[in-house]
């Protein structure tokens, strides 16, 4: 969490322990006698095993943020704390208390155990329920901040790729040439260009598109790649309609597909085949790009210095924030060539 | 003018060859699609001149023109952008298009291409095209095909009537060219130490008591009487 954030979590969490205080000393001195100490007593004690706990607490389940994506899971982990407080709030913050009057030679004197158990504990539950649901939404706050973040640097990231004077000069000297044997192909060929340039401008900062975007744009980005390669390279399309209202994270298959060219096609001198699918699998959208020459630890050397790296590493983090642990994305060598990007998320619209 | 054209992307090509059919001139055009498939081109097809596509498959247009046989044809590279070639062509190649480039901008270098033509018909000259450039590997042609050697695994070069025998650890083809043109191409990273070879100035060891050179692997390479001075000089500053 940001300092802001957190300091401001810290700041509500002394104001409210503050508004504890404050009434059980107004209780106090409507109701009882004695040392003022004794109300300041009882609530510090409970803040400070409050403050133990639920430091505990978070430090236990920091490692499953990545479920805040599927509330349901990551609240049912928080749940299993509940039990914890119950056992150790009462007898911690009460200990403390009894330690501290036999110090001042008092006696500190309450309900019987049983009735002191059932009435803290409900109001312990409570009060648990309500920070673990303020830290739910900071944190998602965050997520969300986090996502914007990397949504932003992939967007950064692909205007680089395309505003590489590789790949732009050499789609515009594509077209230049077009337009001399087929005006309607340098015509259509140009729009894609501009397709994908403008899609890489795209400032709304949506996180997600239905997949039949995000295939219109994916296609632009191939007919142009495939008039540049045109005899070097042959595309397979296996999309199943039934996809088309899936979400799926914006700009998520063109670096896949851009990966394939930069690593694959432009360095070879034969005919690389391609296969872009996408097929539902029950719940889950499966999509994949697969080629038939292409080497992992090619990409990988190349990826280190070229930072296609990059790419990849940014759609996983994406995929992580929006699915958590429900969406993958796996790259597969195979035998005895190629290279399958598959993509598992879950197929919502 | 026999010109070959060398561009991995078809749509390029088209548009050079379409283009130079347009120009005076030129008696034939072919093209080849790599570096692998242009050496072949320039011995069966013999060129007088060829344009270059820079970044393509495996071997990069510098390393083809790195790799020409003397007396090579004349180069003008065609690239959309390559960092390190520009300011390098700046001084050694005829001509460089950055691609698009309209017909105004090839009729320039194809006129420069003509001068070059007529003057090197007087004298037998070969500018070193890819002078100081990250040469990773040459090819060189040999029965049966081409054959590309890394230019880090080149231990010593030795001049062989025509050809420059390049020593590598798997053996010892042979590049059509001269030395002085090849040392041009590979830069500092070999030294001239006798009037027939030249050696990779990392790998020496020492010199023994026969006046030779010791490679590290125990190699002996002839050292020349009027090249040792220069040797020590920069052995001493290695």
């Amino acid at each position: 969490m940001n300092r802001r954030a957190t300091l401001s979590l810290a700041v509500a969490w002394l104001l409210f322990w503050a508004m504890m205080v404050a009434t059980a000393v107004q209780d106090f001195l409507r109701h009882d006698s004695g040392p003022l100490w004794q109300p300041f007593l009882w609530e510090s004690s409970s803040m400070a095993v409050a403050t133990l706990l639920f430091a505990a607490q978070r430090l236990a389940t920091r490692r499953f943020d990545g479920m805040l994506a599927t509330p349901a899971r990551w609240f049912a982990r928080q749940a299993l704390w509940l039990p914890v407080w119950w056992v150790l709030f009462t007898p911690l913050a009460f200990g403390i208390r009894h330690a501290v009057y036999a110090m001042a030679g008092m006696t500190y004197e309450h309900e019987p155990w049983g009735e002191t158990f059932l009435y803290e504990n409900i109001k312990i539950s409570i009060f648990v329920v309500i920070f673990t649901l303020i830290a739910f939404g900071m944190l998602s706050f965050r997520a969300a901040e986090q996502a914007n973040a990397q949504l932003r640097t992939a967007q950064l990231h692909q205007l680089t790729q395309q505003m590489q004077p590789h790949f732009l000069f050499n789609a515009l000297n594509t077209i230049s040439s077009l337009m001399h044997s087929d005006v309607e192909r340098a015509d259509a060929t140009l729009v894609q260009l501009a397709d994908v340039l403008r899609a890489t401008l795209d400032i709304s900062g949506q996180q997600q598109a239905p997949l039949s975007t995000e295939l219109r744009l994916l296609r632009g980005y191939a007919r142009l790649m495939e008039e540049r390669f045109i005899d070097r390279v042959q595309l397979e399309w296996d999309i199943d309609a039934a996809c088309g209202e899936c979400l799926v994270p914006v700009m998520s298959m063109q670096p896949l597909l851009e990966n394939v060219f930069k690593h694959t096609v432009e360095r070879r001198r034969g005919v690389t085949k391609i296969a872009i699918s996408a097929r539902r699998e029950s719940d889950a959208l499966v999509l994949a790009i697969c080629d038939d020459t292409g080497m992992l630890a090619a990409h990988a050397s190349a990826g280190a210095t070229a930072g296609t790296g990059i790419g990849v590493s940014n759609l996983r983090q994406r995929l992580q924030a929006l699915h958590g642990e429900q969406a993958t994305l796996r790259l597969i060598q195979l035998e005895p060539a190629g290279v399958r990007a598959e993509m598992r998320l879950p197929c919502v619209s | 003018m026999r010109i070959l054209i060398v561009d991995d992307e078809r749509p390029a090509r088209d548009k050079l060859r379409r283009m130079l059919a347009l120009e005076a001139g030129v008696s034939a055009i072919e093209e080849a699609r790599d570096g692998v498939e242009a050496l072949e081109k320039v011995d069966s097809f013999a060129p007088d001149a060829i344009f270059l596509d820079v970044q393509m498959p495996e071997v990069s247009g510098l390393e083809v023109a790195a790799s020409l046989p003397h007396p090579a044809p004349l180069v003008v590279f065609a690239t959309a952008f390559d960092e390190y070639a520009l300011p390098a062509f700046d001084a050694n190649a005829i001509d460089y298009l950055l691609k698009p480039f309209d017909a105004a901008r090839l009729q320039r270098a194809m006129q420069r291409l003509r001068e070059r033509v007529a003057s090197r018909a007087a004298q037998n000259e070969r500018p070193p095209v890819a002078l100081g450039l990250p040469l990773q590997q040459l090819l060189v042609s040999e029965r049966g095909g081409t054959r590309v050697v890394q230019v880090a695994d080149i231990q010593w070069l030795e001049t062989a009537d025509n050809y420059v025998v390049l020593h590598t650890s798997q053996g010892a083809p042979l590049l059509r060219q001269t030395l002085t043109d090849l040392l041009d191409s590979l830069g500092t990273q070999f030294v001239r130490c006798h009037r027939r070879a030249a050696v990779r100035l990392s790998l020496v060891d020492r010199i023994d008591q026969q006046g030779q050179l010791v490679l590290r692997n125990g190699i002996v390479v002839p050292l020349g009487r009027n090249f040792k001075p220069a040797i020590l000089e920069t052995l001493a500053h290695r």
